[in-house]
């Protein structure tokens, strides 16, 4: 009896598999879980009672033994010493595709001139009318915005403006992390904290160098 | 193209104007024309029997693509900055008709851009030199101050000489321009045409009614475009009506304000109106008197004048003019020939008229019939009405001669469908009855009122004139033996004659900008603009149009007609009628006309019965040699929107520093 | 003298529950202890929430009455129920400070006011003189 028990044990823990096509979804075997195990922890209604010795005896042994807790202890003492994916956040960040979209920037010419020329396509384009324009003639004659306001709170971050713009004006840039403790610090205002984005210049230039080929 | 255009099918062009002469230029409009060898020119090939005209094929489509590529070479990539980006022709022709992809790979041409003012913007490298603009200025505006210079690729549209544009209907170019060549100035990088909201309506700067679509993108006012009325201002309006909005903006009355020791202090509705209840009760009948505006609409006439009749005034009047004008009979004071009709006058009389400032878009229709060859002759000062007009005389001595025998006379009489045109220059001078009685014989004389055809016409020069005379908004025959008036209301009156308004008078001043009235004023009322308010006004034609509000009201401000009808309620005499259907309803009653919107009632004749009245009036006054001058100093400064708009400042500017 | 909210709550008597108001009953003696109780909860409220800055005892009183008497118009016992429910709650919420001061000053003294003045105003003048200077025309 214990070497049947031992036989039967051992299969168990070979995991054979098995089709199961004509059982119930709950029963069919997954990968791993033997047709008998499935069997016997599905839906007590379907269960089938074995009526051999030899089935009854692997049963109470299984019972007794606990057999499946062990299998489950088993993978998490597995997945225990495996390599972890998880990277340390704050200290540990992950790589970003050249093409992310994150906080909004408008960008300049590298004679300092700003590019935005308010021809307002991105307003029109944004599908969550996030962008704000008023525009007027500047001094010298050039057609700039007074005001460009970008509500980051109902922007969704699509991209559609930096597609829109002729001019490489309004690019979403790699940040992420701008979170703010008010609701109207998100509100970017006129044009000040978006050519703040003159921080962000030399990565978006090398981005959007890396990316030319496919825009 | 019209035939096709009748037949449903749109053929694109880019140099054909309904209005003005074919110039076969763009040669987008090709069309094949069977047993043609090549594509024709439909704006320019007349439409003959047994044609067949095909527009869908091959050739034809490939004509376009062809056309469209060649405009688009020189054209400069300007979109994004282009004002006209979304209401392009050119734009919208090349997405349906042109081809997909370019091969021009040298360099574009660019031209220098033309200083043609402070109203219109120029940005010469985007011209496709279609020549609307130069045809316009030709034949409608009569100055001949644009053309093309130089030829091929070298030609340039310009004035030649740096020159501002001299015409009152230089802002229409903006609208002919198919692309972003000619733009508005002050309108520049405002707005995107998807961002407004439009809403038709009416224009108050003179006495036509012009009708514009006010365009506006939340509160503000951005652009002003005319719409389409060919009984009325056909595709045209003035530059005063184009470019005034931005007085809109500046010096509003939003809160009452009452006089408190020495300035007028901020105050709620209900206090000022408290206190103009407190003046309006020391004060007898006879010693009120009301003074309406230039733009003051006709239901808040009716208002003023119910409640001045039940206070016990008949002292009312319009500012500004017109003082001795009758209301009896309705075809004593308008355009009886109708606007439209002008266009069939085979001679024209002006009598002491200045149509060119007084009404721009009127003298265009009078130019249009002049070079259709009617003669036109004046009574007046000499000016220049870009069309050639023989003068003569300048003033009354003149009429008299006319009258004595005259070649003119002659000719009026052997005309067909005569046409007499008073204006203001005869009505705002003090011996106008007697001049009016000079033009009465002579409109006898010369039967240019016949069967069919009432060639009498009298223009004004202020939106609210007609409509006051419909409603009877005149002193009433004890008004002229009354005191000196001890309270003045002014309706959005600021060009009152101050021997109307003692010095130390109460005034109650309702209206919407701050100038000579508020200043004036112990009680400031805000009331509406005609951008503000559903409103009716009545043109020269007799022609009742209604405006509506395109933006909400300023600050605290209510509708002129309600603040009238609140200060009767305040004043225990409420006025019977609470909603606008149910003032329009009281209009109706007063003048059935005014249910009629839209449309002209042609007033009846009365056969010169009435003028028997004027003769017994005009035998009190002589006639004096003064010349007959316009009443309108300076076009572009007439009412009190005008006087507080930049744009017509700047424009008042540059036409003072054209050489004349 | 009522010093803690339990205490006070104590003195309301007990927590709002709808079912407790389907007693049947005069609908007029219903509001009376309804008010009654209210008026109990007031010293304790003006001292706890320091209302005596802004408004004295009576004052408060008065525009409590005033709230009352705008529903004077509802007959219907079972409506009259659900209100005193819904007043009970507000009691309650007041009593437990589930309410910050500002509330009860918007609620209790300012708005009040400004219904006196509507409803002065709105006695001797015409529905369009009203909308007129409401600045609904």
């Amino acid at each position: 009896m214990l070497r049947q028990i031992g036989q039967s044990l051992g299969s168990r823990l070979t995991a054979t598999p098995c089709t199961s096509a004509a059982l119930p979804a709950f029963q069919r075997s997954f990968a791993g879980i033997p047709e008998t195990e499935t069997k016997r922890l599905g839906d007590p209604a379907q269960r089938e009672v074995p009526k051999d010795l030899t089935g009854v005896l692997d049963e109470s042994a299984q019972t007794l033994f606990l057999t499946e807790m062990f299998r489950g202890l088993n993978l998490t003492l597995k997945a225990f010493f495996d390599k972890k994916v998880t990277i340390n956040y704050p200290f540990e960040k992950g790589p970003i595709s050249p093409r992310f979209r994150g906080e909004h920037v408008l960008r300049r010419y590298p004679t300092g001139e700003e590019r935005c020329i308010a021809c307002k396509l991105c307003e029109a384009v944004c599908p969550a009318q996030a962008i704000t324009i008023e525009a007027e003639e500047r001094e010298d004659g050039s057609r700039r915005t007074t005001r460009y306001d970008i509500d980051m709170t109902k922007c969704i971050y699509c991209g559609f403006c930096q597609e829109a713009c002729p001019v490489d004006a309004i690019v979403e840039g790699p940040n992420f992390e701008f979170v703010t403790e008010t609701h109207e610090e998100l509100l970017y205002d006129k044009q000040k904290l978006l050519e703040n984005g003159d921080r962000w210049e030399t990565e978006i230039a090398a981005n959007l160098k890396n990316e030319s080929l496919y825009r | 193209m019209a035939a096709c255009s009748a037949a449903g099918i749109d053929i694109p062009r880019f140099c054909y104007h309904q209005r003005l002469s074919i110039a076969g230029n763009c040669r987008m409009c090709l069309v094949e024309v069977e047993k043609s060898p090549k594509p024709v020119a439909s704006c320019a090939m007349p439409a003959g029997p047994g044609m067949n005209i095909k527009t869908d094929t091959p050739l034809v489509k490939k004509a376009r693509e062809g056309v469209m590529e060649f405009l688009l070479i020189n054209h400069p990539l300007d979109c994004p900055i282009c004002d006209q980006g979304g209401e392009c022709d050119l734009q919208d022709q090349s997405m349906h008709f042109g081809s997909d992809r370019g091969r021009f790979t040298e360099m574009k041409r660019s031209v220098q851009d033309k200083n043609l003012g402070p109203l219109v913007k120029t940005v010469m490298t985007r011209c496709i030199h279609c020549t609307r603009c130069v045809r316009f200025a030709t034949e409608v505006a009569g100055v001949q101050d644009l053309g093309m210079t130089g030829r091929g690729n070298a030609s340039e549209i310009g004035t030649y000489v740096e020159k501002a544009m001299a015409s009152e209907l230089s802002g229409n170019v903006i609208d002919l321009c198919p692309v972003g060549a000619l733009t508005s100035k002050p309108y520049a990088f405002t707005a995107r045409n998807w961002e407004l909201k439009s809403t038709e309506t009416v224009d108050v700067s003179d006495a036509m009614g012009q009708n514009i679509r006010v365009d506006a993108r939340g509160l503000e006012v951005m652009r002003i475009v005319p719409v389409q009325n060919d009984a009325v201002n056909e595709e045209w309006i003035s530059d005063k009506a184009r470019f005034q909005y931005d007085g809109l903006k500046r010096q509003r009355l939003n809160v009452p304000l009452v006089k408190g020791s020495n300035v007028l202090e901020p105050a709620t509705w209900e206090e000022a109106l408290v206190a103009a209840k407190g003046a309006i009760s020391k004060v007898k009948g006879n010693e009120m008197s009301f003074i309406a505006g230039k733009l003051a609409d006709a239901e808040s006439l009716i208002a003023l004048k119910d409640l001045a009749n039940r206070l016990g005034s008949g002292n009312l009047k319009v500012e500004a003019g017109a003082p001795l004008l009758d209301a009896d009979v309705r075809s004593n004071y308008l355009a009886n020939s109708t606007i439209s009709g002008i266009d069939r006058a085979d001679v024209i009389l002006l009598i002491g008229t200045n149509p060119r400032v007084e009404a721009p878009v009127f003298n265009a229709r009078i130019r249009k019939t002049f070079l259709d060859g009617a003669h036109v002759a004046m009574v007046g000062e000499e000016v220049d009405l870009t069309f050639p007009v023989e003068n003569l005389g300048a003033g009354s001595d003149a009429l008299a001669k006319i009258l004595k025998g005259s070649p003119m006379l002659k000719r009026l009489k052997e005309a067909q469908r005569p046409a007499v045109i008073v204006g203001p220059g005869v009505l705002n001078r003090p011996d106008s009855a007697a001049v009016l009685q000079q033009v009465h014989e002579l409109v006898e004389k010369a039967d240019v009122v016949k069967d069919g055809w009432n060639g009498y016409n009298v223009l004004h020069d202020a939106a609210a004139r007609v409509a006051a005379l419909d409603i009877g908004f005149m002193p009433s025959a004890r008004a002229a033996s009354a005191p000196a008036p001890k309270l003045v209301y002014l309706l959005g009156s600021d060009d009152f004659d101050p021997a109307d308004v003692p010095a130390d008078a109460f005034v109650i001043y309702q209206g919407h900008h701050g100038d000579k009235g508020a200043a004036r004023a112990d009680i400031v009322l805000p009331g509406a603009a005609y951008t503000e308010k559903n409103a009716t006004f009545v043109n020269f034609e007799g022609r009742t149009q209604r405006t509506k509000a395109a933006v909400p009201r300023v600050g605290d401000a209510r509708n002129d007609w309600e603040i009238v009808r609140a200060l009767s309620e305040i004043l225990e005499k409420p006025l019977p009628y609470d909603t606008t259907d149910q003032i329009r309803s009281r209009l109706a009653d007063v003048a059935p006309h005014f249910a009629e919107v839209d449309t002209v009632q042609s007033p009846m004749w009365l056969n010169g019965e009435y003028f028997k009245a004027f003769k017994d009036r005009a035998g009190k006054v002589s006639a004096q040699a003064q010349p007959f001058s316009s009443s309108v100093a300076n076009f572009f400064q007439t009412d009190v929107i005008s006087r507080t708009s930049i744009n017509m400042a700047k424009a008042t500017h540059a036409r003072n520093a054209i050489p004349h | 003298m009522v010093r803690t909210a339990p205490q006070a709550l104590a003195q309301i008597g007990r927590l709002a529950t709808p079912a407790a108001e389907t007693l049947a009953g005069p609908v007029e003696a219903k509001v009376k202890d309804f008010y009654r109780e209210v008026s109990r909860l007031l010293p304790w409220t003006m001292s706890n929430y320091n209302l005596d800055e802004i408004t004295t005892l009576s004052e408060l009183r008065k525009n409590v009455s005033l709230l009352f008497r705008q529903n004077d118009h509802v007959t219907d016992p079972k409506v009259v129920n659900i209100l005193i429910y819904k007043g009970r709650e507000e009691l309650e919420s007041v009593a437990l400070q589930h309410k910050q001061r500002h509330h009860l000053i918007g609620q209790f003294v300012i708005a009040p006011s400004k219904m006196r003045a509507e409803l002065h105003r709105k006695r001797d003048i015409s529905p369009f003189l009203l909308k007129f200077f409401n600045n609904q025309l």
